[in-house]
């Protein structure tokens, strides 16, 4: 079928002059390559169900999260002795059934997850594109905060902000954020060094546009493809880090639902009854998972749209 | 052993796996090399002749398929080898190549006595002092002078042609039988070029060794090579004694290859080109690969595989028709130019003692030195002049450009367009007077815009037409510079270089300039596209009187269009005046460097020397 196209093509092109092209379009070639990286696919799987998970929790979740029941508590999962069906995942040690709790610890956990990535991409992005693309001066005044925040150990900044401004999930998404965009800044400062010098980006310049319009037109579409995969790995990053702070007890505070603050409450009884531990280990490591695994596949199909 | 060619190669086909589909890089390919002969292999980008030359070194990527009937280097069966036999008993001992970047095939991290020394392995028949001083020596030989004192200077201290020299004497440490040389001299400016040229030729006639010369560039092939050999899309079309070949080319893709090779015309007629590019052979077709782009074309072409003919001896072509050494000429170009635009007396840009220099920094405490890019320029152009700006990589052409375009300002002097000075010319007003077209298609376009968007650009800046308006206008842009509508919505990824350099000369055209400055606009261009852009350009010179100022290296694009030439050398225009006088009676002794080194293929000279041979009879319907 392709020799019949590529044969008619090359006579019709010849015909008017033109030339040869390899005339499938760009957007479905993309669409094909999605579903053909497992990867990737098993990524955006996982976060798909996460996001559903999270979105439409009043409505799949079997209990009210926080209803507590006393006399039901620290039921074990469906699966091990003593478990039963109207608790498949079992209960915490205040009787809350720990499935609907899981499922709306989905939602903080996404949430401060996009939220914080989207503020170091936002910081990121900016300081690296104004860096790369003025440079002299600019970069290094730049370059030198990137040393700072590089040399600031950053759980404890964040263990030490949050608990100074006093912990809610507003708080411990710009905190994260504001503590994770070096990456952000490191290859956007680097691409935009190398398209600045480019011949379409002094044509613009030649049509009389502003350096803000190059920035934004020109050269941040270019940008994009590497600030999607940082973006994807620093939402894991971002996980991790709520995780942890919830864990050390700064984070989310309770009663909402986070799975960081699920394994803290469930460390006590890590030993006798290990699921109030593992389980939610389980989901933050999925949504990491996932995450990286969306993150890896978007950079190996970027890289090879790029390839000329 | 007596007899038996140096190189035998029968039947030579290279196949890479691209995705899921097969491009067929090289077919069929059959030659044979004597001891100490010489052979040109020309073709444009994507013909398959760097692919042969790999095919012989056997340095083809991991996944590509080599195969032959036969492949031999003298007594050696090269099919026999695998890569790493190969390598221990035959590469840069018994046959050696070179590459176009001699900036990239050093390694940076060893001295260039390391790399040429680690050529050859202290063993009982050489002691290291032996290799040592045979380095030195060819150091020597090969025009480095202090030999001695430059083993322990690293690639970064030399420059591109040094660089090269050296790559020449790392190949020649072990005196191969046979050096591949691939686009030597490419990257090199054309004054280099001629001298590495010149140094090849004496080595290989000195150590009687086998010289292949791979090259898109006629010009190079022509000056010494005993045969030629042209590629067209992996195939070998024509093969011969190169009087032969060049003088009374068969196969219609030489003929229009020889003819798109840009001259002097008379008031810059256009130029003969081939249509269309060179096709990536993904499906083998069933008839003549050039069939499509033939002018010649008939209708069995179309449908059986052409076989080969030979119109003399050695002289053997791949095409239908029969040996015919009167059908020379490629049919006329359609539209000549009627009428040459008129320089007119008024003056569009004018430089008056321009001067830009660069301050240098190695480090935060080194001292700062300076670097003169610009040194005392002035310039006048007048509306309807082509003028050409010529001179060397680093001469300051580029710097003196972005000043001429206001981009950027010049420390001393000033740059008047249509006389005001212009960086007091607002953006918007100085874009509709001057545009830029660049060398590179590839890094003018921005990869995420489609066509349409890259051409509509400036329209949509300058906020003067409805999104409506726009698109017609873009489209009538796109006709005029000979891009099918249907290219619209692509993106430059799909295009080819010469379909780019269109968009990008139609980005140029859209605010209707006074004046293009290009920056070496065809010079990565394959010849026959080059031709076609070439005559874009003039055509649209008479359609919308526009002016050029044409940066380039290339004296033969410079005859073929420019009406005016300033020679640039060290930053300065050493000479200025009008094309003929200047190409006729150069003033100034670098000009003259310049005009000597250029590379053309001279007709009389070859026709002189296939005279001289005895066996060049009138041999012509050797078939019918």
């Amino acid at each position: 079928m392709s020799e019949m196209d590529l044969s008619f093509k090359a006579a019709a092109a010849s015909e008017t002059g033109g030339e040869l092209l390899d005339a499938a379009p760009a957007r479905p070639k993309i669409w094909r390559n999605i579903l053909h990286h497992p990867g990737l696919m098993l990524g955006l799987t996982i976060l798909g169900i996460l996001v559903v998970l999270a979105v439409f929790a009043p409505w799949i979740s079997p209990y009210n999260p926080y209803d507590q029941h006393l006399p039901q508590r620290l039921l074990p999962p469906v699966w091990v002795h003593g478990g039963n069906a109207a608790n498949w995942l079992g209960t915490d040690h205040l009787g809350r059934d720990y499935l609907s709790r899981l499922i709306y610890g989905a939602r903080v956990s996404l949430l401060i997850g996009f939220g914080a990535a989207s503020i170091g991409c936002l910081i990121g992005v900016t300081l690296g594109m104004c860096a790369g693309f003025f440079g002299g001066i600019i970069d290094r005044v730049v370059s030198f905060i990137l040393t700072c925040q590089l040399a600031l150990p950053g759980l404890l900044l964040a263990m030490a902000l949050v608990f100074l401004i006093g912990p809610s999930v507003g708080v411990v998404i710009l905190v994260i954020g504001f503590l994770h965009w070096s990456y952000y800044l490191v290859v956007t400062r680097a691409a935009t060094q190398k398209i600045r010098d480019l011949e379409y980006i002094t044509a613009a310049r030649a049509i009389g546009s502003s350096r803000l319009q190059i920035m934004v037109t020109e050269i941040l579409p270019n940008l994009f493809s590497e600030i999607i995969v940082i973006f994807s790995l620093e939402v894991g990053v971002a996980v991790l880090a709520e995780a942890a702070l919830s864990f050390l007890g700064v984070g989310i505070q309770p009663p909402t639902s986070s799975w960081g603050l699920m394994i803290a409450e469930g460390k006590v009884s890590v030993f006798l009854r290990p699921w109030l531990v593992i389980l939610p280990g389980i989901f933050i490591f999925l949504l990491v998972l996932a995450a990286n695994l969306v993150g890896d596949g978007l950079r190996d199909l970027m890289s090879n749209e790029s390839r000329r | 052993m007596a007899g038996r060619p140096l190189l035998e190669v029968r039947n030579l086909s290279v196949t890479l796996p691209v995705g899921e589909r097969k491009l067929h890089a090289v077919r069929n390919v059959t030659f044979t090399l004597e001891r100490g002969e010489a052979l040109g292999v020309v073709g444009e980008s994507g013909s398959g002749k760097s692919m042969t030359s790999l095919a012989l070194m056997n340095l083809l990527p991991r996944n590509a398929i080599r195969e032959a009937d036969v492949l031999r280097l003298g007594e050696h069966d090269l099919l026999a080898k695998d890569r790493q036999e190969f390598s221990r008993s035959l590469a840069g001992k018994r046959m050696a190549m070179i590459f176009q970047e001699p900036m990239t095939s050093l390694n940076p991290v060893y001295t260039i006595g390391q790399q040429i020394m680690e050529m050859t392995l202290p063993g009982p028949a050489r002691s290291a002092k032996d290799i040592r001083d045979r380095a030195v020596y060819l150091l020597e030989r090969i025009g480095i002078p202090d030999a001695g004192g430059r083993l322990k200077q690293y690639p970064h201290e030399l420059s591109g042609g040094l660089r090269q020299r050296v790559m020449i004497a790392m190949m020649l440490m072990n005196e191969p039988d046979l050096l591949i040389a691939d686009e030597p001299t490419t990257a090199l400016d054309v004054t280099v070029q001629a001298s590495i040229l010149k140094l090849l030729m004496e080595l290989r006639k000195e150590l009687g060794m086998a010289l292949i010369l791979v090259s898109h560039d006629l010009g190079v092939v022509s000056q010494s090579m005993d045969k030629i050999a042209v590629m067209y899309a992996g195939e070998l079309v024509e093969t011969g004694p190169v009087a032969d070949v060049l003088g009374a080319p068969q196969h219609p893709y030489t003929q229009g290859l020889l003819a798109s090779i840009p001259a002097a015309r008379d008031g810059g007629a256009r130029l003969p080109s081939i249509p269309g590019t060179v096709p990536a052979l993904f499906a083998l077709p069933e008839g003549c690969v050039f069939a499509p782009r033939c002018i010649h074309v008939q209708p069995q072409c179309r449908t059986i595989r052409p076989p080969v003919q030979s119109a003399q001896n050695d002289h053997l072509y791949r095409c239908v028709m029969a040996p015919d050494s009167q059908r020379l000429s490629l049919a006329k170009p359609p539209s000549a130019h009627t009428s040459t635009a008129k320089p007119s007396p008024d003056t569009l840009l004018s430089a008056r003692h321009v001067g830009c220099t660069f301050t240098i920094r190695a480090g935060m405490l080194a001292k700062a030195r300076s670097l003169t890019a610009v040194d005392d320029v002035s310039l006048d152009l007048a509306e309807g002049e082509i003028v050409a700006l010529v001179g060397e990589s680093g001469s300051g052409k580029s710097t003196l450009a972005r000043i001429l375009l206001g981009l950027q300002a010049p420390d001393t002097g000033e740059v008047l367009i249509a006389g005001t000075p212009v960086q007091s010319v607002p953006p918007f007003e100085r874009a509709k007077l001057v545009q830029p077209v660049f060398q590179d298609p590839y890094s003018s376009l921005n990869p995420r815009k489609t066509i349409g968007q890259s051409i509509g650009r400036p329209l949509e800046l300058h906020g003067q037409d409805s999104p409506a308006e726009r698109k017609k206008i873009v489209e009538q842009t796109m006709e005029l510079v000979g891009l099918p509508k249907r290219l619209f919505n692509n993106y430059p990824s799909q295009l080819s270089g010469g379909q780019r350099q269109r968009v990008a000369i139609a980005r140029a055209i859209i605010l209707k300039p006074k004046l293009l400055i290009c920056d070496e606009p065809t010079s990565a261009l394959d010849v026959s596209v080059q031709a076609q852009i070439l005559n874009l350009l003039l055509d649209l010179r008479d359609e919308l009187g526009l002016s050029y100022l044409l940066i380039t290296h290339d004296l033969a694009v410079v005859d073929c269009v420019a009406t005016r030439i300033a020679v640039m050398h060290r930053g300065k225009i050493v000479e200025l005046g009008n094309k003929d006088d200047i190409l006729s009676s150069p003033g100034h002794p670098y000009t003259r460097t310049l005009l000597g080194s250029v590379l053309k293929v001279d007709m009389p000279a070859l026709k002189a020397r296939a005279d001289h041979a005895p066996e060049m009879q009138a041999h012509t319907g050797l078939l019918r």
